[in-house]
């Protein structure tokens, strides 16, 4: 057997094992793990208008000022993230909104920053 | 069809060297623009001790490893401009891409995107090919120095459009026009509260495909016929009576996929793009 063989051989077994994981996590479980692309299949994001403060002193605050630039569709996971983020820059987070998912259209809330759909 | 005999034959069916030196100037190109635009409107300060990503990820990884990813991250994103740039130029093409691949694997670490992973495996596939070219002198040879390297990056593109396909079918959001609706008028709806301009949806699209019950069923259109040219495209890139029209319509899908989230989306479909010379052996 050649070196030219033997590295043909590991290219054919890489192939292999790269089409194997392609099916099993793309077709087969559907993971979202590499090899997987479920990039525009399902969405689910949050409009919200939120406000901020202790006791009286509540201001509104926008939600898009604390995210990274560049996201403008926010899971109801991600809005967790961020009203726990504001509740310690700003103080208590309160707040309505609505949630679009694969069913359509529910309303939010945000109390005593917790988001509650 | 080259690309089946390519493995039948243990992937010594000869190419064009040129494929994969002109894919590697254009995975550049795309890695360039994504790594540029993501410091545009403050990126370079995104993982500031005290902002909201460190404050994400010291949830998710504790302190200590948040705090070394905000300590490393602007080295990591100049090096990674300054690595696109040389595998362009061609400039130790390996090792650049190298570099490139690692700092697209770092930038997984704060935001888990898929196009990430797409362009991060084109890039991987640059490095096993035998011929990367030096420069932007392109090599004349036909040899299977790189046949491996570009039969990956085909297998990775088919599988993108096709688990894509796959996956949208089986979603009753996308295939009712549902998911697109819901995404362009949600943004839209968010617009001004956007500290930056992030997109522009012309006003005449918004109307036209509204978000009432019969503009999502004209949504519904758009997505079946996505789902269609997903499909259609990587088998017509092989049949050469067929391509200049893959071509064509793969640069308009891809368009419009860039409009819907420009600066996320750009270098990934460059990179797609980019990744169609390779279906011509």
């Amino acid at each position: 057997m050649t070196r030219a063989d033997l590295i043909s051989a590991a290219q054919v077994s890489v192939t292999v094992l790269v089409l194997l994981r392609m099916i099993w996590v793309g077709f087969l479980r559907e993971s979202g793990k590499i090899l997987s692309w479920p990039m525009f299949t399902i969405g689910c994001s949050v409009i919200v208008n939120l406000k901020a403060g202790d006791d009286e002193a509540t201001e509104n605050v926008n939600v898009f000022d604390f995210l990274p630039s560049g996201e403008f569709a926010i899971s109801p996971s991600e809005l967790q993230l961020v009203v726990d983020y504001i509740a310690i820059e700003r103080g208590q987070v309160n707040g309505t909104g609505r949630m679009l998912w694969e069913g359509g259209e529910k309303p939010i809330i945000v109390e005593d920053s917790h988001v509650v759909s | 069809m080259w690309f089946l005999d390519s493995i039948a034959s243990g992937f010594s069916t000869p190419t064009s060297e040129s494929r994969v030196q002109y894919f590697r100037i254009l995975i550049g190109v795309a890695c360039f623009a994504k790594f540029s635009l993501a410091l545009l409107y403050r990126g370079w300060y995104r993982l500031e001790r005290g902002g909201y990503t460190h404050h994400a990820l010291q949830q998710r990884m504790g302190k200590d490893q948040a705090d070394l990813i905000s300590a490393t991250y602007r080295p990591v994103i100049a090096i990674r401009l300054l690595a696109s740039i040389a595998v362009t130029c061609g400039i130790s093409p390996r090792i650049s891409a190298l570099l490139v691949l690692g700092g697209l694997f770092y930038e997984l670490i704060y935001e888990y995107r898929y196009n990430t992973i797409y362009i991060a495996l084109m890039v991987a596939c640059l490095l096993p090919a035998g011929n990367l070219g030096n420069g932007f002198t392109i090599s004349d040879q036909i040899s299977s120095a790189n046949t491996w390297a570009q039969f990956l990056a085909v297998l990775i593109t088919i599988d993108l459009y096709w688990n894509g396909v796959w996956l949208k079918v089986r979603s009753p959001q996308f295939m009712s026009g549902l998911l697109l609706a819901q995404f362009v008028h949600g943004a839209e709806e968010v617009k001004d509260r956007l500290p930056y301009r992030e997109f522009f949806y012309p006003r005449a699209l918004l109307k036209a495909l509204d978000d009432s019950p019969a503009g999502i069923r004209k949504w519904r259109l758009s997505a079946q016929a996505t789902i269609i040219l997903e499909l259609a495209i990587p088998i017509a890139l092989f049949v050469p009576q067929v391509r200049p029209w893959a071509i064509s319509i793969g640069i308009i899908l891809h368009t419009a996929f860039a409009l819907l989230k420009p600066r996320g989306i750009i270098g990934f479909s460059i990179a797609t793009l980019a990744s169609y010379i390779l279906f011509v052996p």
